[in-house]
């Protein structure tokens, strides 16, 4: 019976996702895309309304997920079968698979049609191309490579090294690392603010967000968070940072200017990634351990609504619409 | 590129890979254990509150000497009846909420084939004026490589931290309601 349905809902997804699409495009609202680990799928819910609009079943183990900056074509990590798949707007009920071997985790999408992906056992930082899956480059950088940023004006790619306590920079064009810059213990999340001046790296271990200029690496500032800081996403003016803390169960909204915490919002148990809106009027956090997803206001950092996920949610991205 | 080719150098890359065992790279598991105590909560988080406590109410200890008391960096060395020593570093304790969060900071996989684990205790109100106790972790499992044995695979890990979550929870639900 369950086998059928779950048949029945693959099926369906693509249909129903096409007309969610068509939806929620003259409503003009971004779509949320969130991995379900364990569960092997992807949610799609409508911001406007906060709702389910369908499940996409996808390869085993989905663990990050990107979209390239038209938001036509989404890519997902597989770190256990060394895979990347991408979802078409075409034809987003039928993954295409790429091989790409190693545990390829973070992954950042240019406006070039190129993919940056952490390969999480060979330490490396693979560029290939989003389509065909061709290699350009496998870049050496620091141990156990975690999420992956770009900073597209200034043609750079930043990388969290967990296990080496660094970010690596690597220069987009020369597909080179360019500079190594030490952070807090243990980096694992980390995003660059949408002016592209700054790069927040949320440091698990130290409990707290390094904060660098983007351009000269210079070290701006730390601030404390909760325990185990595992997602952070920067507001589309860049004065408000969020921070999601895992072992906390909370998510502290960071004033950029002053680099203080200023609100705690208790959410789901152990958060992972979190994002923003485009105008910035909601955040949403993946609760990997109580399956759900807060929604926040994106101002006060205030929760919402809590919205039911798979098991294993893990990561997420907003996809603007039209 | 040949499937064929795809495959062969997908598995020589493995191989190779095989080698780096760094922990994150598979899918965490999660294990979620609860009891009720039919006793009120400060009387439980009295039993459980210190870090290095464990070994007065988990029947898998044979101790769990600590050092930096009940604050985040703290630690205790867990070593387990069974043999192998676990190092646990406490993220945050919060005396209030009656709840505590640690990490496993030094492994032991050959004893307990956990590579990493992230965990929270905490005591609730239950109903009829009694308690919850909730532990939960998430984990990952020995080895992080993509083709691990039956011993150290995720089933593997799962059941050693559940299991060491329900005998320390029973045994604290013993001997707190005896009180």
């Amino acid at each position: 019976m369950l086998a059928t349905l779950k048949r029945l809902a693959a099926a369906v997804a693509p249909l129903v996702l096409a007309s969610a699409i068509a939806a929620s495009a003259q409503a003009a609202a971004p779509l949320l895309y969130v991995t379900n680990q364990s569960d092997g799928s992807v949610l799609v819910i409508d911001t406007a309304t906060d709702t389910k609009v369908a499940t996409l079943q996808v390869p085993a183990g989905p663990a990050m997920i990107t979209a390239s900056p038209g938001g036509r074509r989404l890519y997902i990590t597989h770190p256990e079968t060394g895979q990347i798949s991408i979802l078409d707007g075409q034809a987003i009920g039928r993954p295409k698979v790429l091989n790409v071997s190693g545990k390829p985790f973070g992954i950042a999408a240019m406006g070039d049609g190129r993919l940056f992906v952490s390969d999480w056992d060979r330490d490396l930082l693979v560029v290939l191309d989003g389509e065909t899956g061709e290699k350009f480059a496998e870049i050496k950088v620091g141990r156990a490579p975690a999420q992956v940023a770009v900073a597209p004006h200034a043609k750079r790619v930043f990388i969290a090294n967990r296990e080496d306590n660094s970010i690596s920079v690597v220069d987009t064009d020369r597909l080179i690392v360019i500079a190594t810059v030490k952070v807090g213990h243990a980096p694992f999340a980390l995003a660059v603010s949408p002016a592209g001046d700054r790069v927040y790296v949320a440091n698990v271990q130290s409990g707290d967000v390094s904060v660098l200029d983007a351009n000269s690496l210079a070290h701006q500032g730390t601030v404390r968070v909760g325990a185990m800081p595992y997602g952070v996403a920067v507001s589309p003016g860049g004065d408000r940072v969020l921070v999601a803390n895992q072992q906390s169960g909370t998510v502290n909204v960071v004033d950029a200017a002053s680099l203080v915490p200023t609100y705690r919002a208790k959410v789901g148990r152990y958060p992972e990634s979190i994002v923003m809106l485009p105008d910035g009027s909601k955040a949403y956090v993946v609760n990997w351990m109580s399956s759900d997803i807060s929604v926040l206001d994106g101002e006060t950092g205030r929760e919402l609504k809590r919205l039911e996920a798979g098991d294993g949610a893990r990561g997420l991205v907003v996809v603007p619409s039209g | 590129m040949s499937l064929f080719r795809v495959i062969a150098c997908h598995v020589v890359l493995v191989l190779l890979g095989a080698a780096s065992a760094a922990a994150h790279g598979p899918t965490p598991q999660k294990v979620e254990e609860s009891i009720a105590i039919a006793a009120p909560p400060d009387v439980v988080w009295a039993a459980v509150k210190n870090f290095d406590g464990l070994v007065a109410w988990n029947p898998l200890v044979e101790s769990s000497k600590g050092k930096g008391g009940n604050v985040a960096g703290g630690e205790r060395i867990v070593a387990l009846k069974s043999g192998g020593k676990l190092t646990d570093s406490l993220d945050e304790y919060l005396e209030d909420e009656m709840s505590y969060s640690y990490r496993l900071a030094t492994p032991d996989i050959e004893a307990f084939p956990v590579s990493f684990y992230s965990s929270t205790l905490a005591v609730r109100p239950g109903a009829d004026g009694g308690s919850e106790v909730i532990w939960d972790a998430r984990l990952y499992r020995a080895d992080t490589g993509n083709f691990p044995s039956e011993t150290q695979n995720d089933q593997a890990a799962i059941d050693a931290v559940a299991q060491f979550f329900q005998e320390g929870l029973k045994t604290l639900k013993e001997q707190v309601e005896a009180q």
